[in-house]
């Protein structure tokens, strides 16, 4: 069995390697491009602050 | 108050840009803000943003879309009003009102714009009005006085040409020193209007009146009649699509012939191994595979915008009205399908100026059935194998693909309009610019930005599918088989052995040489297609033909139709790869190879009916993932994306399965 | 004066004074009436410069209907419709343009 993925997939090279990675990073960018779409926006979270100075809130009117 | 305040350093003022359509608004932009300028969007829309630096000035330029009014009802107006409210801004901007608004009124129409500097004024904002295009207006003797303006409004006035570069240093300096107006209309469309027209008088603006006035009679009347319009509407496409396809031919075999030697030298250079074979098989090939197909994007792009110069695209509007609009498409959506034919990314972009929104989705729904340029190397390559004897058949077939992209667009129109996006359709109505002479070098810069555009968003995700569809292709690696590497030894040994004296021994020699060489080719090239079968694309091909065997297709075919599932451009050289075992589909007797390709069973691979069913399911297939993500972003929704492609792929599919039964059945 | 009016129109403010822009003949204007122009709809024409007491000088009849708008004294521009829409944009008639040469 571990001859047969060594034949298959040139394991002990590192080259191998470095373009698998660099093939899976092109899966994820495409991935990206696509699941970004078909997933739903998660809705913004709003959160209120009120503007304070030294503790006490701003009048915004002066 | 912060003690520090006083000595923080200026903050560049934010200007925005406003004015009319077509005033020279982005010319100005470009002349003031040159290559420093970034595009975003404004959120929540599919509107374009460009924000820049003033060169020589404390000033931040943003571009807003042209707008006729503020007070319409129309998404531009919509975001103008935002932007001015200091309610929305484009993407990475600060979200407040702007230091000062920089109205552009196009000097040669007074009257016109100086409705939109009425709204402007009424905002209260900081304002400098730009008087632009004065270099046409004086050679039409409109001679206005901008110190009307100026003393009316109480803000700088300024005279410029974004052509010519005449006040655009001026220009820059006032949007620094912006005032807030002191006379403001009367509030309503009504008030501005009344404004304008005594504003306008008051200025002189009077014109000289239009000196062809009996020439544009009869060119309209040419261009818009029911029959001659259209006759010259197809004679000027004709005329586009000669032109496209035999200037770009030259350029298109120097780039193939560029990456091609690119890879080669890669290849020769680069010592042996899976990078070197990614690189030059896999990112060269996967960038070559997009910019071949520039030629004909830019060339397009050019041709429509010197005819959009002249005035003559927007009379074609009304022509394609008539015709678009039985199938639920008004005439403004004939661009884009033009457009499309180049390639539909900037087609379904296109579609923005489509203003009623029903229209605007049936038109991005079926901009992708427009024959586009990645698809033409599969018509000639199936065209050619049906019609090998005769020329004219072929390109008839070629033509009539053509023909079947445009009449499914338009019955998939109609069927969207009829049911999921029913409503009324909305009167065309369009401004007619004046007949001129096209700028060479303003449609150059709009088709170098179209070009520039399919390269950032199709070369990107068509160089990741290459790389990606370059690993599927490799492994698992199919081991040599004992032949091949005796084969290769051989040859070997019998190239570093020492020649023969005799001539008789000699050419004896030469001749094992050449036979053993010829072994070896074939038994390479059994070996690419073997590797190709025992490889992940090859499991996927096999896995899915049963899918596609009613189509006619074996797994070789299926192969094809799955990768080029993620590139249309790969077809080609996936068949040259499976069939004939070489990557070059243009090497010397490759084509006939593929012609000639045999099934399991005995039969023609690219039998009749196999082929017709492939080249219309080619045609009608939705096939490109950069265009559904386009999709996604311009209809508004993934839901409209993926509608795109289960209504193309099982149309493609049930058309290609029907003419393949039939085509059986009657044979 | 067109024959326009004889057919009668909906709106009943310019049953006698007002014709819709589809029925004037080529060279034949008018100034374009308050009324047509408020609908929503037609607020896009308005913005483009066909609002109201605008002359218009019809072009070019039928589909597209092609009128030459001129506002106050700047210069004309052309602006084109379909013929559905020009018959929702009532002009009051005034003399045609051609007889004035």
């Amino acid at each position: 069995m571990i001859g047969l993925i060594a034949s298959a997939f040139p394991v002990g090279d590192w080259q191998f390697w470095v373009a698998t990675v660099l093939a899976l990073g092109a899966l994820v960018y495409l991935l990206r491009k696509v699941v970004p779409v078909v997933l739903p926006k998660r809705k913004k979270q709003r959160s209120r602050a009120t503007l304070t100075v030294e503790g006490r809130a701003v009048d915004r009117k002066t | 108050m912060d003690a520090d305040a006083s000595q923080a350093e200026p903050v560049a003022k934010r200007v925005v840009l406003v004015g009319n359509p077509n005033v020279g608004k982005t010319t100005l932009f470009n002349r003031l803000c040159g290559l420093r300028n970034k595009t975003s969007n404004f959120p929540g829309t599919t509107q374009d943003a460009r924000t820049g630096h003033v060169r020589h000035a404390d000033a931040h330029l943003t571009d807003l879309p042209g707008i006729y009014s503020l007070e319409i009802d129309s998404s531009e107006s919509a975001i103008c009003r935002g932007v001015l409210a200091g309610t929305t801004a484009p993407g990475g901007e600060v979200v407040a009102a702007p230091d000062a608004v920089c109205v552009v009124v196009d000097a040669t129409n007074i009257p016109r714009n100086l409705v939109l500097v009425a709204e402007a004024a009424r905002r209260m904002l900081p304002m400098v009005v730009a008087l632009n295009r004065v270099d046409v207006a004086r050679k039409r003797g409109i001679h206005a006085d901008e110190d009307v303006l100026a003393e009316t409004l109480g803000v700088p006035v300024i005279v410029c040409s974004a052509r010519t570069g005449e006040g655009l240093d001026d220009l820059a300096r006032a949007m620094t020193k912006a005032a807030i107006p002191k006379d403001t209309p009367a509030p309503g469309m009504d008030g501005a209007e009344a404004w304008a027209d005594r504003v306008s008088v008051a200025m002189g603006a009077a014109d000289q009146g239009e000196a062809s006035a009996s020439l544009t009679d009869r060119l309209d009347h040419a261009f818009t009649h029911p029959l001659l319009g259209l006759g010259v509407f197809i004679a000027i496409m004709g005329a586009v699509f000669w032109t496209i396809f035999r200037l770009a031919a030259f350029p298109m075999d120097w780039i193939d012939g560029v990456f091609g030697n690119l890879a080669g030298t890669v290849e020769a250079s680069l010592p042996a191994g899976i990078l070197t074979d990614l690189l030059a098989n896999g990112v060269i090939a996967g960038v070559g595979a997009t910019v071949i197909f520039l030629p004909q994007i830019v060339i397009l792009f050019f041709l429509i915008a010197l005819l959009e110069d002249t005035g003559y695209l927007a009379r074609a509007s009304f022509v394609m009205d008539r015709v678009l609009r039985p199938f639920g498409m008004p005439g403004q959506a004939f661009v884009p399908m033009l457009s499309s034919h180049a390639c539909a990314l900037p087609g379904i972009m296109a579609c923005r100026s489509i203003p009623d929104r029903r229209e605007r989705l049936a038109a991005i729904l079926v901009a992708p059935f427009m024959s586009c340029t990645a698809r033409i190397p599969v018509y000639v390559m199936l065209t050619g194998l049906l019609f090998a004897d005769s020329a004219t058949k072929a390109a008839l077939a070629f033509m009539g693909c053509y023909a079947l992209g445009i009449f499914a667009g338009l019955f998939s129109s109609l069927i969207a309009r009829r049911t999921i996006l029913r409503g009324p359709s909305v009167p065309m109505a369009m401004e007619l610019p004046t007949y001129t002479l096209p700028s060479v070098k303003r449609a150059a810069g709009e088709a170098a930005e179209r070009g520039w555009l399919f390269l950032r968003k199709a070369g990107t995700v068509i160089l990741a599918i290459s790389i990606v569809l370059w690993w599927m292709s490799a492994y698992p690696k199919t081991a040599d088989s004992q032949e091949l590497i005796d084969a290769r030894s051989t040859l070997a040994v019998k190239n570093i052995a020492v020649r023969p004296a005799s001539p008789e021994a000699l050419e004896q020699h030469v001749a094992e040489v050449t036979l053993l060489s010829e072994v070896l080719a074939k038994l390479e090239r059994e070996y690419a297609i073997d590797s190709v079968r025992n490889s992940f694309a090859g499991k996927l091909g096999q896995a899915v033909e049963p899918i596609f065997a009613p189509m006619g297709a074996d797994w070789r075919l299926s192969i094809g139709i799955v990768t080029r599932f993620a590139a249309r451009e790969v077809f080609v050289s996936t068949m040259a790869v499976v069939i004939a075992g070489e990557d070059d589909a243009e090497a010397e007797g490759v084509l006939d190879e593929i012609a000639s390709a045999t099934r399991d069973n005995g039969t023609l691979l690219f039998y009749p009916a196999a082929a017709w069913a492939l080249l219309v399911y080619y045609v009608l297939a939705m096939q490109c993932l950069p265009t559904l993500a386009v999709t996604a972003r311009e209809a508004g929704g993934a839901k409209w994306a993926l509608l795109q492609l289960a209504w193309m792929g099982g149309l493609a599919y049930v058309a290609g399965v029907a003419v393949f039964q039939v085509m059986v059945l009657a044979s | 004066m067109s024959d326009c009016c004889q057919g009668g129109m909906a709106n009943e403010a310019c049953a006698a004074a007002c014709c819709a822009l589809s029925e004037l003949r080529v060279g034949e204007g008018g100034a374009v009436t308050a009324e047509a122009v408020a609908e929503a709809d037609l607020a896009a024409l308005r913005a483009r410069g066909l609002g109201p007491k605008v002359s218009v000088v019809v072009r070019r009849r039928g589909s597209p209907c092609i009128v030459e708008v001129r506002r106050a004294n700047g210069p004309a521009c052309r602006i084109g419709m379909t013929k559905a829409l020009a018959r929702r944009v009532m002009v009051e008639p005034t003399v045609s343009a051609s007889s004035l040469a």
